[in-house]
C-alpha cells in the first residue's frame, strides 16, 4: 500500500512538471499577452506598458520566464495575478469556496436520486417506473446544459420563488447564522438543479444496467436456491459489484470538484473558480492560468487514487490481487 | 442520579436555547451617522430629497484593484470615483470643470503657474482632515523618480501612466505647497488642457499610505484582498465608503459621513445610505435583472429594448434615450510604408498604392451603406458618423464635417479617376490590370462586428471589389496592428469623451494609436503635418473659443483625409426606476452620474 502511495506521488510529480511546461510553452505561442488589451488604450501611454513589461518579466524568453516560476513554484509562491495585483492562491482562495460547495451539493444531489432510482428501476424492469424514468432520462440528457439553465432561468423569472443568480442575498452579512446557512441554501437550488439533472440521468442508466447485469450472474442464483432473503441478495451482494464503475467515475468527479463551471457561473451568475479561470486564459494572466491548471491536475490524479483505495474497499478481488 | 441527569438535562437545554438564541441575533447594520455641517463645503442646486434608501446597479467585472496608481478596467474606475475625488470634476450639463476638492485656481501673468485653493475643514472619511499635504502626496507617489543603481536611468519610482501624462513641454510637472489650503503647480511649457489634465489624479490620503511610500509598497496597497478583509483601510473623501466585498457577487459602500457635499437646507450628501454593485459578467443576465425589478439601473442596448420597456409597466422602471454612444467604430487601412526585419514590405506595394490614395478611401466610404447598416443591424437606433469625435461630445463634436453618403456612381467614378477600369462583368482593375481585392480583419466573437462584415462584403461586391473577410480573436488583431502590421484593413472602435486632449496617442502622427500608421518619426504625409502643427498650437491656445476652433479644423481634415472611414455611432439607452428623484440624462454621461443627488421618497427600500 505504501509503496503504491509512494508511486502515485512520484508519478504526480512528473504529471505536474509536464502539464506545466507544456502549458506555458502554448500560452508563450499564443499570440500577445497579458499587456496587449491596455496598449489600444489611447489613455495608456506606451512607456508605461514597456514598463510593466518589464516589470512582470514578459520581455524574456518564455524558458527564462518558467525557470523562474518554477523557482518560486517550490517555495509555494505561484506568482502574483497581473490583473488583480495579488497573489494568485489569495485569489483563488477568495472563489474556492464557493466552488466547492457547489461541486459537494451537486454531487451529493445526483448520487443520492440516481442511484436509489437506478436500482429501483432495475428491481423493476419494464414497469411503468423503468418506462417513465427510461423516458425522462433521455429527455433530460439530450436537453444541452445551458438550455436547461436559460429555461429554468426563464421559470423563476416568472414565478419568482427562487433567487436569480448569486450565492447570497444583498444584506448577507447582516444575518444571523442559521439564516445565513437557509440563505446560502436557497441560492444553491438553482445551479445545483442545473448541473445535477443531466448528471442524474446518465448515472442512473450506468446503475441500472450494471444492476441489471449483475442479476443475471449464477451468485445470484446460488443465493436464491440458499434461500437467502431477497433484499441481502440486492443490497449486500448485487449492489456491491454493481458499484464498482460508479466509483470510478467518482474519481473524476472529485477531479472537477475545484474547476467550476463556466456555464452556470455566466449564467446564474455564481461567484465560483470558472469565470476567474476563463477570464484569465481570455487575458493571458499566465500565473493564475498556470496555477488553477496545476490544481486541476492534482485533484484528477487525487481524485483517481481515492477511487483505488474505495475501489479495494469495496471489492476484496482487488485487494487480494493487490497482494 | 435522578437529580443529576436532570441537571445534565436542564444546562442542555440552557445550553442548546442560549446557542439557538444566539444563532438567531442578526448583526445589526450600521446605523447611518450624521455628522454636524462643518467647513467650507460645496452647495448642491438640486432639489432638496431626503436620506435613506439604496440603490443597486450592475457591474460586468469585478474591481481589478482599489489602487488609483494601479491599472484598472472600467468598473475599477468608476468604483473609484464613488471613493476618491480629484481637485475638480468636469459637469456633463454645463460642459466645464466645477470645484471638486479644490475650489477655485488662479493663473499667473506667463500662464505656466496655476495656484490652486484647496477646500478648507473638510475631512477624510476616517475622520482625518484633508490638506494640502495630501495633494503633495499624491504628486510625489505618481512623479517621484529614482535613479537605476546599474544603468544611472532616472526611472519613475511607482510607474503609473501619470508619469507621462504629466511631462509637459518635456518636463515633469513641478508643483509645491504654499500653505495648508493652497498648492502650486508650474509647467514648463504653455498648456491649454491643464485644468483637465490635473483632474485625472485621484487624492490620496498621506496619513494612511505614507508608510507604504516609504516602504516602497504602494503599488501592493488597497488591492482587492484589502477590500475584502479591511475595507476600513481604504478611506477617500467620496461620497461613499466600502462597507463589503464579497468577491464574484457585489459590493456593497455606504454613505461617507464626512462628505463635502450640502443640499440648499444643510443636509449632507449624498442622500442615499447604501450603495450595492452586483457583479454579473452576462450581458443577458444583466438585462434580466433589471427588468424582473431586482436592480435599479442599467444599460440597455437596443436590441433589448422591445421586450424591457413594457416590462416597465410592472416593475415601475422607465427606459431613456441618452443620445449617441461616446465612442467611435471605424474601418482603416494599412498605410505603414516601411518593412519587417526579412526586408520585406508591411503591405504589398500595389494595395498600399491604392489604400495611400485618398481618392480610394473615400470612395470605400461612399459605396458602403450606412443607413442600411443602421435599419439592419441596430433596428434604427444609430446614426450616421461623420466625424472622429463622437456627437455625444457636444462641446468638442464638429457637426459640420466633410459628410460622404451612400453613393455607388460616385464611388465608381472615383475608381476611375484613379485610371483603375471596370471588366464586362463589373469586376474592378487597376491601371496595371490588378484585381482590386483586399483582406478585412475583424474582431470575432461579437455578432453585431459578424453582421457588419457581411455587409461590408456586399457593398464592395456591388463596386466590383472583392473583399476577403478574416475573423480573428482580438489578441491576434492586436499583435498584427500594434506588432506585425501584416494586415490590409481592419475595424474596431475607440471610446471617447471629454477633453480632446487625452487622444494624443490616436492623433498625432507619432501617437502609437495613429493606427493606419503609428508612431512616424516625422509627419508621412502632408495633412499629417497640418495636424501635428495645429495640435501643438491647441495646446499652447488659452483662448476656449479660438482652440475649440482648432479642433474643428483638425476634425475636418480627418474627414477629408479618412484614414479612419466613420461607420455609425449607436444610440444608447439606460433604464431606472421611475421611484429615483433628481435624475438627469446627458449623454456625456451614465445615468446615475450624480449619484450624491439621487434619493427616493419610500422609506422601506433598505437593506
Amino acid at each position: 500500500m505504501i509503496s503504491f502511495l509512494i508511486r502515485r506521488f512520484i508519478s504526480l510529480g512528473f504529471l505536474l512538471f509536464f502539464v506545466s511546461i507544456l502549458v506555458f510553452f502554448l500560452l508563450w505561442l499564443s499570440p500577445g499577452d497579458f499587456l496587449a488589451e491596455a496598449s489600444i488604450r489611447p489613455d495608456i501611454p506606451e512607456s508605461f506598458i514597456e514598463e510593466m513589461r518589464q516589470n512582470y518579466g514578459l520581455d524574456k524568453p518564455w524558458y527564462i520566464q518558467y525557470l523562474i516560476w518554477v523557482k518560486n513554484a517550490i517555495t509555494l509562491d505561484f506568482g502574483h495575478s497581473m490583473s488583480y495585483n495579488i497573489p494568485v492562491m489569495d485569489l483563488i482562495a477568495q472563489r474556492l469556496p464557493a466552488t466547492f460547495l457547489l461541486s459537494c451539493t451537486s454531487m451529493l444531489f445526483v448520487w443520492s436520486i440516481a442511484i436509489p432510482l437506478g436500482i429501483l428501476a432495475a428491481i423493476k424492469q419494464d414497469s411503468w417506473f423503468d418506462k417513465t424514468s427510461r423516458f425522462l432520462a433521455s429527455i433530460t440528457m439530450s436537453i444541452p446544459e445551458f438550455l436547461l439553465a436559460v429555461l429554468l432561468l426563464y421559470l423563476i423569472a416568472r414565478t419568482g420563488v427562487l433567487p436569480i443568480g448569486g450565492l447570497t442575498s444583498v444584506n448577507h452579512e447582516f444575518l444571523s447564522p442559521i439564516e445565513k446557512i437557509l440563505d446560502y441554501l436557497h441560492h444553491l437550488i438553482l445551479p445545483t438543479l442545473v448541473l445535477g439533472t443531466v448528471g442524474i440521468s446518465g448515472m442512473m442508466r450506468v446503475m441500472r444496467a450494471n444492476f441489471m447485469d449483475y442479476m443475471r450472474e449464477d451468485f445470484v442464483r446460488t443465493a436464491r436456491a440458499k434461500g437467502l432473503p431477497e433484499g441481502t441478495i440486492m443490497f449486500k451482494h448485487v449492489l456491491r459489484n454493481a458499484i464498482n464503475p460508479l466509483i470510478t467515475s467518482f474519481g473524476f468527479a472529485f477531479s472537477s470538484l475545484l474547476s467550476g463551471s463556466l456555464l452556470v457561473e455566466k449564467v446564474l451568475n455564481f461567484p465560483g473558480l470558472g469565470l476567474l479561470i476563463f477570464d484569465s486564459f481570455m487575458k493571458e494572466d499566465q500565473y493564475v492560468v498556470m496555477a488553477s491548471i496545476l490544481m486541476s491536475c492534482t485533484m484528477l490524479v487525487f481524485g483517481n487514487l481515492l477511487a483505488d483505495i474505495l475501489l479495494a474497499w469495496t471489492d476484496p478481488r482487488i485487494r487480494s490481487s493487490a497482494k | 442520579m435522578r437529580v443529576l441527569r436532570s441537571m445534565t438535562r436542564t444546562h442542555l437545554l440552557i445550553f442548546l436555547g442560549s446557542f439557538l438564541l444566539l444563532s438567531c441575533k442578526r448583526i445589526p447594520i450600521p446605523e447611518r451617522v450624521h455628522l454636524p455641517i462643518k467647513g467650507d463645503m460645496e452647495t448642491a442646486e438640486c432639489e432638496v430629497g431626503k436620506h435613506g434608501g439604496q440603490l443597486i446597479l450592475i457591474a460586468s467585472t469585478e474591481p481589478k484593484t482599489f489602487n488609483p496608481l494601479v491599472p484598472g478596467d472600467y468598473t475599477t474606475s468608476i468604483l473609484l470615483g464613488r471613493i476618491l475625488n480629484s481637485l475638480f470634476t468636469y459637469d456633463p450639463i454645463k460642459l466645464k470643470y466645477i470645484p471638486s476638492l479644490a475650489t477655485s485656481w488662479e493663473v499667473s501673468e506667463d500662464k505656466k503657474t496655476y495656484k490652486i485653493h484647496l477646500r478648507k475643514g473638510i475631512q477624510w472619511s476616517d475622520g482625518h482632515p484633508f490638506t494640502a499635504e495630501d495633494v503633495i502626496f499624491t504628486f510625489d507617489c505618481m512623479l517621484s523618480t529614482v535613479k537605476d543603481p546599474e544603468t544611472g536611468e532616472i526611472k519613475p519610482r511607482f510607474p503609473s501612466r501619470n508619469f507621462v501624462q504629466y511631462t509637459i513641454g518635456g518636463e515633469l510637472l513641478k508643483y509645491k505647497k504654499i500653505d495648508e489650503h493652497t498648492v502650486e503647480f508650474k509647467t514648463a511649457d504653455l498648456y491649454a488642457p491643464f485644468i483637465n489634465d490635473i483632474s485625472y489624479a485621484d487624492i490620496l490620503p498621506k496619513h494612511k499610505l505614507l508608510k507604504y511610500y516609504e516602504e516602497n509598497s504602494l503599488l501592493s496597497q488597497w488591492t482587492s484582498k484589502t477590500a475584502i478583509e479591511s475595507p476600513e483601510e481604504i478611506i477617500g473623501t467620496g461620497p461613499f465608503k466600502i462597507l463589503s466585498y464579497s468577491p464574484g457577487e457585489r459590493i456593497l459602500l455606504e454613505a461617507n459621513p464626512y462628505y463635502w457635499k450640502k443640499d440648499k437646507e444643510n443636509n449632507r450628501l449624498p442622500y442615499i445610505d447604501h450603495l450595492v454593485y452586483k457583479f454579473v459578467e452576462d450581458s443577458n443576465a444583466q438585462t434580466i435583472l433589471f427588468a424582473t425589478g431586482e436592480s435599479d439601473s442599467t444599460g440597455i442596448s437596443p436590441e433589448d429594448l422591445n421586450w424591457v420597456k413594457p416590462m416597465g409597466k410592472v416593475h415601475d422602471f422607465s427606459v431613456l434615450e441618452k443620445g449617441p454612444d461616446s465612442g467611435i467604430s471605424f474601418i482603416w487601412f494599412n498605410l505603414h510604408p516601411g518593412k519587417n526585419k526579412e526586408g520585406k514590405p508591411y503591405v504589398d506595394p500595389v494595395k498600399l498604392g491604392w489604400f495611400s490614395d485618398k481618392r480610394f478611401r473615400q470612395a470605400i466610404l461612399h459605396a458602403y451603406n450606412r443607413q442600411a447598416l443602421i435599419d439592419s443591424v441596430y433596428f434604427g437606433k444609430a446614426k450616421v458618423l461623420h466625424s472622429i469625435t463622437s456627437p455625444a461630445n457636444k462641446k468638442w463634436h464638429n457637426p459640420d464635417t466633410f459628410k460622404y453618403d451612400y453613393n455607388p456612381n460616385r464611388s465608381r467614378e472615383l475608381f476611375l479617376d484613379m485610371g483603375f477600369y471596370y471588366d464586362n462583368e463589373g469586376l474592378l482593375f487597376d491601371e496595371k490590370g490588378n484585381r482590386v481585392q483586399f483582406r478585412f480583419l475583424v474582431p470575432g466573437g461579437s455578432s453585431s462586428h459578424e453582421a457588419r462584415a457581411t455587409m461590408f462584403k456586399e457593398f464592395m461586391r456591388k463596386v466590383g471589389i472583392d473583399l476577403q473577410v478574416r475573423f480573428l480573436d482580438w489578441s491576434t488583431l492586436i499583435q498584427k496592428i500594434q506588432t506585425t502590421y501584416d494586415y490590409d484593413s481592419a475595424t474596431m472602435g475607440f471610446s471617447g469623451g471629454g477633453d480632446p486632449s487625452g487622444g494624443k496617442a490616436l492623433w498625432r502622427s507619432d501617437g502609437h494609436l495613429h493606427i493606419w500608421h503609428p508612431k512616424q518619426k516625422q509627419p508621412h504625409t502632408e495633412w499629417e503635418k497640418r495636424v501635428d502643427t495645429l495640435w501643438n498650437q491647441q495646446e499652447k491656445e488659452l483662448d476656449p473659443e479660438k482652440r475649440l476652433g482648432i479642433f474643428n479644423t483638425i476634425q475636418n481634415i480627418y474627414s477629408e483625409e479618412l484614414p479612419l472611414l466613420f461607420l455609425v455611432n449607436p444610440l444608447t439607452y439606460s433604464g431606472i426606476k421611475n421611484e429615483w428623484q433628481n435624475v438627469k440624462v446627458t449623454p456625456e454621461a451614465s445615468i446615475i452620474w450624480n449619484i450624491d443627488e439621487l434619493w427616493i421618497p419610500s422609506k422601506d427600500k433598505k437593506l
